[in-house]
């Protein structure tokens, strides 16, 4: 099974913030990829 | 698109988008939107690396199938919103991940208009959860 190291993705929130995906989950987390804003 | 985002919280699923745009440009893109879901920025496109998100071909972007979507989308009134400076090349996904970074589902678009069906998500979903349930 594939795995991603989610906690070292540097994201960031609309207001700039730096964010990690640990703070969104419910039991699971859907993640959309976007190609392009349209 | 609220009840939509009610059939995943039913499942005990949340939803992030994420883009590679800066978050100055996605917070315009969010208000005129409304989307009921969370929205990150990922400007140095590292979540795009780990999830394994290439840039697509040239002939993925603009195949004549491709073409043909978006002048369909153009003839039914969509209009084209200009956010600023777009990299058309770099694919999108969707990937269902458990608190460990597991990925349980993952979908690369092989082209701009390669998603999975909604009904695809949630089936997928149902099943991972079904097993879960039987593996305690």
């Amino acid at each position: 099974m594939e795995k991603v190291a989610i906690d070292e993705l540097k994201l960031k929130d609309l207001q700039g913030r730096a964010v990690s995906l640990q703070d969104y989950f419910q039991e699971y987390l859907l993640v959309i990829f976007l190609r392009h804003l349209a | 698109m609220k009840s939509l985002k009610d059939e995943f919280d039913r499942r005990g699923v949340a939803i992030v988008v994420i883009s590679f745009a800066e978050p100055e440009r996605l917070a315009p893109y969010q208000e005129h939107h409304h989307w009921p879901f969370v929205m990150l920025a990922d400007p140095k496109r590292i979540a795009y690396q780990a999830f394994a998100l290439k840039r697509l071909s040239w002939f993925r972007v603009f195949s004549p199938a491709i073409l043909r979507l978006y002048f369909r989308l153009l003839l039914e009134g969509k209009k084209l919103q200009s956010y600023g400076k777009d990299d058309y090349y770099q694919a999108g996904g969707d990937f269902l991940i458990d608190h460990e970074g597991n990925i349980l589902f993952a979908h690369r678009s092989r082209d701009p208009a390669d998603r999975p069906p909604i009904e695809k998500l949630l089936e997928a979903i149902d099943q991972i959860s079904s097993s879960a349930s039987e593996e305690k």
